[in-house]
């Protein structure tokens, strides 16, 4: 091999010696395959070797995740709607599972786990499960306990006694529909029937605020879904997509069955309008039990159902045939409630105790925190102080309603 | 069957009346409202989309 100093007197015989000795030094760079890489063997000079690489990708699905365990590992994707989440018990350290955000849930009471006006009503309007408005003809809505969806208490039954539409609503109010205007949102419930029963699941909106559950209102068609056929024996998960236009300020849904025969019973449960065209994890508009109540009290309270003699509020008889009452609400109501039930009530000043008649607010005296009712009576001593109190019954109550 | 009578309510700061209807449900409930909130829900009822269905 010659040197930088060697004098070149034989061109082609120095040239195939300096290349044998190129070809004797990058021997090992030589070889091997096609998907191979070159690999370190020792930390000396060219000291390599060819190696077919392991950390092949482990993904093989739609969705998958590459990730870790101790070596290269794959997450198959999740189910639709659900959410990752570090969980350490798991081999990657990861976990799907179904989205529980709160407030996304903009159907109040639609796990139909409020009842303050009673189980069981074949009367239309505000008449059992709070905030659904029940168009009642040939129908009894009451709470259901037996036959209900996985994780839930209570469901709605619907039973017909003779053939009719078994129809029920919910009115959204503008502070909580707006946010809505203008974006996909998707209904989604759990149904069952005695009978296999098409019911429609509707969406309705309204450019009025704060528009009347009996108000005027026009029908969003379902882009997917708007049906769910409710079967014997199981609850069907069901969920339909809707677009709702941005001038859209009051939204209502509506649950419609067209004609069903008698004796047949439907069961609903998991009610749940969120955003998005996935439906999600069912979850209380009001993210637990007592939450859920003092949504519902926004729009109606009742006192009563209890004890024989249930105090309602304290006062004083302004007249031998008035008693005049404070009330407070448990929580601000929508509006000044416009409306106020009764049944079963007396005035009682410690000496006498007699019915009411009749109940109205004190001139303008009411708002959204509290009222000044007055009781019409009979037999009271004038500014003697009063107990509004149940009149020795158990269904004694007094209600005040702020409903759309 | 429910059963509408109308009746009297006193404001005892200014000695004004106001009327209210009383709405007897038959079965010892009752609902009270102002009669102006009676008639506006009355008159709301006959544009009522959609509508209730009617026994069949």
């Amino acid at each position: 091999m010659p040197t930088s100093t060697s004098l070149v007197t034989n061109l082609p015989a120095d040239f195939n010696t300096f290349g044998q000795g190129v070809d004797t030094s990058m021997a090992q760079l030589k070889g091997g395959s096609t998907g191979q890489v070159l690999s370190k063997t020792s930390a000396t000079d060219m000291a390599f070797t060819w190696i077919t690489p392991t950390d092949q990708t482990p993904l093989t699905t739609k969705g998958d995740l590459f990730t870790f365990t101790t070596v290269d590992a794959r997450l198959a994707v999740g189910n639709n709607g659900e959410s990752l989440v570090s969980d350490s018990s798991t081999s990657t350290g990861l976990r799907y599972q179904g989205s529980m955000a709160a407030g996304k849930n903009i159907l109040i009471n639609g796990g139909f786990d409020i009842w303050q006006r009673g189980t069981s009503s074949a009367s239309t309007g505000y008449t059992t499960a709070d905030r659904w408005y029940m168009n009642a003809a040939t129908t009894t809505f009451s709470q259901e306990t037996t036959t209900v969806p996985t994780g839930v208490r209570y469901a709605l039954k619907a039973l017909t006694s003779g053939t009719t539409t078994v129809q029920f609503r919910q009115a959204v109010e503008t502070l909580n529909a707006i946010q809505f205007a203008g974006k996909t949102v998707v209904l989604s419930g759990e149904y069952q029937a005695s009978t296999t029963t098409t019911i429609q699941t509707k969406l309705f909106y309204s450019t009025s605020v704060d528009n009347s559950v009996t108000g005027s209102w026009t029908e969003i068609t379902a882009t997917t879904g708007g049906t769910v056929s409710a079967v014997s024996g199981s609850y069907t998960k069901s969920s339909s997509v809707f677009a709702v236009p941005s001038t859209a300020k009051s939204l209502m849904v509506l649950f419609d069955t067209g004609s069903v025969a008698s004796a047949v019973s439907l069961y609903y449960g998991k009610i749940q309008l969120e955003l998005g065209s996935v439906a999600t994890e069912f979850e209380r508009a009001g993210g637990t039990i007592q939450g859920e109540l003092a949504a519902c009290q926004r729009y109606y309270y009742r006192n009563g159902t209890g004890a024989g003699y249930q105090p309602m509020g304290f006062g004083l008889a302004s007249s031998s045939t008035n008693g005049m009452i404070m009330i407070n609400f448990p929580v601000p109501m929508r509006t000044s409630p416009a409306s106020i039930d009764f049944s079963t009530l007396q005035v009682n000043d410690t000496t006498v105790g007699t019915a009411v008649s009749a109940v109205a607010y004190s001139g303008s005296e009411y708002g959204t925190m509290s009222a000044v009712i007055n009781a019409t009576t009979s037999g009271m001593t004038t500014y003697r102080p009063v107990k509004l109190l149940a009149n020795n019954s158990a269904t004694g109550y007094l209600g005040f309603s702020a409903e759309l | 069957m429910e059963n509408i009578t109308y009746f009297q309510s006193l404001d005892t700061n200014t000695g004004e009346a106001t009327d209210w209807v009383l709405i007897d449900h038959g079965n010892e409930q009752f609902t009270s409202m102002l009669k102006s909130t009676y008639d506006e829900q009355q008159a709301q009822a006959e544009h009522f989309t959609p509508m209730i269905p009617s026994d069949e």
